[in-house]
């Protein structure tokens, strides 16, 4: 039996508290008698007239002993443990991108599942499955081996890595120390990453895969706009050897089948070669890189990417003309903006701007300088805060702009201040059914706010928000984790049976806590009926009655 | 006392071990010669005598003149103390009330035997309520004397048996009722009753309570004569130790009433009187 507390025995030092209850005398009912003639005789005998008494054998007394080291032993958290048949065995299999890897066959998942089951044939007792991914989970846990096995060779490989914290997490939540814990893995993993697992006692480390994989893969994969031409595109594939020897093959970039680009590579061990081409493209387009090698890892060898063609932002300026913000749009290729007087409710706008206008009630986004409806005019306020953290104004160094006039803006029920000043809110902006309305208290005349680099970059934010599609024609390729493309191996198996450590049954805790207040409160009960009728005993009081029998033979004689 | 314990009373009469001298004719023997038809003796026959009295037949075969003695019958005097200190009623008055009742029954059948009878209720000091009584015609004033008597004050019974018998030292058969806690005082007076001559009769009176207490806990006792205060815990093991003393206490008293030739018998106040007088104490030969 363990103690997780053990200091909480210091508590049945409690017991002499109780002793002294029991010797202290108790408080005194006041009577009158005849005479005190025999008790004198009696308290001389007994020294009844000293503070403490003798403790008398009592089950009172007891009861409230066994109390108090059953409560100091429950404090103490005591965990009963055994050897025996109910030992549990836990495989952990690595489910991360890296076990898809072919150098073995079928792959290294495969193995390591196949290899777990027919281990568990050799064991007995309870079983338990962690499969390692991403987010590891619990695939059984039982008494039945073949629901065991069942859940390993369903289980299915990732394509992304393996947090092994979070599996060394889930490991402890099992309360007591398995008999053996087997991980099955390709290794490719970095000590470091596997740390928290690998601290744990009793280990064993199965590993998977071939001595020397062969893998060359991409490793990026992008697009990006190039000058004015709104169709014009620049493309950049990678490819790297990420394997012990030369490697040599074809890469190739096609566009919903059509070729669009195509190299030969020579690469040594570890070196890498990016390429990029330019690619005119017109509406969405699916772009597909794939290389020509056969290697150990298919995961990396091809790899798409989504390409929308640039979809214009229309932008209405409402109000008199503002050269600031015509200069500021111009600027980002894909608006086209007008500069009306009024906007009717078919005009298809992404975004309309109000200049000291006010706002109107129609869906889409809508930025206004300066509102009527705001506060009055407030004379040179001072930015005090803010948001560091919203896309619109987290770029922005709000700090430095001046600010001559505002009108200090309400703030609603759905409203979110992004700027705070001296004056009161400067920007805010309220998420609507479809778009947003962003308030600036300030014209751009009465700051510099226009002159200033945070400009575009908020206006660049506001165009995002309104058309997100105009801002972001690309969607950058998925691609495998870093490091699961590379198949080394880079630990090494362990077996805690070769260092002597017994593999088999474990120790099986379970604690003793619950039964002992159980007990604890079954003793209170037993303790107050005793305490109730303790006073009232009618066979000592017929026995004591019995001591005299008065008028029997010579004047009453004592038995 | 109730009617049906009085008309039971009527047939009961006093019995002493030894013939007492009293002052007058009556039913009990004496130690002097007498009129009864008991014969006790022969003696020489003196001027004066009655010649009704000589044996004529002794007379022819001895030539000299013998006359019959007969035993004599007299009524004797009864003494009836009664401790009336505090302890008698304190707590509880049971033990004073039956003492008195007690009191009464017997000075009733003294009285309704033709003895005289004299009541005493005695604490440290000695007190006659009413002078001796004699006939039946007194009764009632004995009951009243006797249900007029209280409880209070200490006891010294040496001093106060001392002074009984001083100013009477004439033979008699005394009943002392007490619960005897003065033990000392009482074995120091008992020696001077049985001195003068006197027949006693010790009745000791307790209560329940004070042969087994009955329960457990802590008290602290007063002593309602002398003021003396106590802690006591009862439990088990005092109880037991009290009943040890309460043994040897009872055998002390038992063991100076034997030496001393004095009838003893101890009465529990929750007894029965009628159980007490016509089983009890005609069993120990004082009533028949």
């Amino acid at each position: 039996m363990q103690l997780l507390t053990p200091l909480a025995l210091a508590l049945t030092a409690l017991t002499g508290l109780v002793l002294v209850f029991h010797a202290l005398r108790p408080r005194y009912t006041q009577q009158e008698v005849p005479s005190l003639r025999l008790w004198q005789t009696v308290t001389e005998a007994l020294s009844l007239q000293a503070r403490w008494r003798r403790i008398v054998r009592s089950l009172l007394l007891l009861v409230h002993l066994l109390i108090v080291l059953l409560l100091a032993l429950a404090a103490a958290q005591p965990i009963l443990t055994w050897r025996g048949e109910s030992a549990l065995h836990v495989h952990i299999v690595d489910a991360s991108a890296s076990m898809l890897a072919t150098d073995v066959s079928p792959n290294r998942f495969d193995v390591a599942i196949r290899q777990a089951a027919a281990s568990m044939g050799d064991q007995s007792g309870r079983w338990a499955v962690i499969l390692a991914g991403s987010s590891p989970r619990l695939l059984y846990h039982g008494p039945s081996r073949q629901e065991a096995v069942n859940a390993l060779l369903a289980a299915e490989p990732e394509t992304g890595g393996a947090d092994w914290a979070a599996a060394a997490d889930l490991l402890a939540t099992f309360g007591e120390d398995p008999s053996t814990i087997v991980l099955w893995t390709d290794g490719s993993d970095a000590p470091e990453a596997l740390a928290p697992l690998l601290a744990r006692d009793g280990l064993t480390v199965r590993v998977v895969g071939g001595d020397v994989p062969f893998n060359v893969g991409i490793t990026a994969f992008d697009a990006r706009r190039r000058g004015e031409d709104p169709l014009q595109y620049e493309a950049l594939v990678a490819v790297r050897n990420f394997s012990e020897r030369d490697a040599s093959g074809t890469v190739r970039v096609a566009a919903d089948e059509s070729p669009l680009f195509t190299a030969e590579f020579a690469l040594g061990p570890g070196q890498e070669q990016a390429y990029t081409f330019p690619v005119r493209l017109e509406g969405f387009a699916a772009l597909t890189a794939r290389l020509d090698v056969t290697d150990h890892f298919d995961l990396d060898n091809a790899v798409q990417m989504e390409v929308r063609g640039l979809e214009t932002t229309r932008v209405a300026l409402v109000g008199p003309r503002n050269r600031h913000l015509e200069d500021v749009l111009r600027v980002f290729p894909q608006v086209d903006f007008d500069v009306r007087l009024f906007v009717g409710p078919d005009d298809p706008y992404h975004l309309r701007v109000y200049d000291r206008l006010p706002h109107d009630d129609r869906p889409g986004t809508q930025l206004v300088f300066a509102p009527p409806s705001a506060g009055p005019w407030v004379e040179a306020p001072v930015i005090v805060w803010w948001d560091p953290v919203h896309p619109l104004t987290r770029y922005v160094e709000w700090s430095s702009v001046r600010v001559l006039r505002a009108r200090p803006l309400p703030v609603g029920g759905a409203t979110r201040v992004l700027v705070e000043s001296t004056a009161g809110p400067l920007v805010t902006v309220e998420d609507r059914d479809d778009g947003a309305l962003i308030q600036v208290g300030f014209s751009l005349d009465d700051s510099d706010f226009a002159q200033r680099v945070a400009f575009p970059v908020f206006m660049d934010a506001v165009l995002q928000l309104a058309h997100e599609a105009g801002r972001q024609p690309v969607s950058p390729a998925p691609l495998p984790p870093a490091g699961e493309a590379s198949l080394a191996r880079r630990i090494d198996p362990v077996n805690p049976a070769d260092a002597g450590a017994p593999p088999e049954a474990v120790s099986v805790a379970r604690a003793l806590w619950p039964p002992l207040a159980v007990t604890v409160i079954a003793l209170l009960f037993l303790e107050g009926w005793l305490f109730r009728n303790r006073g009232g005993n009618p066979l000592k009081l017929r026995r004591r009655e019995g001591a005299f029998r008065p008028g029997r033979g010579k004047g009453g004689v004592p038995d | 006392m109730s009617s049906s314990l009085l008309q039971k009373l009527q047939g009961l009469r006093l019995v002493t071990r030894r013939a007492l001298p009293g002052p007058r004719y009556g039913d009990l023997r004496s130690p002097r010669p007498g009129l009864s038809l008991e014969f006790a003796d022969f003696r020489e026959y003196h001027p004066g005598d009655d010649e009704r009295r000589i044996d004529w037949h002794v007379a022819a075969r001895t030539d000299e003149l013998y006359v019959r003695v007969y035993e004599g019958e007299e009524n004797i005097r009864c003494e009836i103390l009664i401790d009336r200190s505090a302890s008698m009623a304190s707590p509880e008055p049971g033990k004073f009330a039956y003492a008195k009742a007690l009191a009464a029954a017997l000075g009733f059948v003294a009285l309704q035997s033709g003895h005289h009878v004299q009541f005493a209720g005695f604490s440290d000091q000695l007190a006659y309520p009413v002078p001796a009584l004699a006939g039946r015609r007194n009764v009632a004033d004995l009951l009243a004397s006797v249900g007029a008597c209280t409880a209070e004050g200490g006891t010294n019974m040496e001093q106060v048996l001392a002074r009984r018998v001083h100013e009477q030292p004439a033979p008699a058969l005394t009943f002392v009722v007490s619960d005897l806690y003065d033990t000392e005082g009482f074995h120091a007076g008992l020696k001077l009753l049985r001195g003068s001559g006197r027949e006693v009769v010790v009745i000791h009176v307790l209560t329940r309570a004070e042969l087994a207490p009955p329960q457990e806990g802590a008290f602290e006792w007063r002593d309602v004569e002398t003021g003396a205060e106590l802690e006591v815990t009862l439990d088990p093991a005092t109880l037991a130790l009290y009943d040890a003393a309460l043994r040897d206490w009872l055998a002390s008293i038992r063991s100076i009433c034997a030496r001393l030739a004095v009838r003893y018998v101890l009465a529990v106040s929750d007894e029965p009187l009628d159980h007490l007088l016509l089983l009890t104490l005609r069993k120990e030969g004082v009533l028949r």
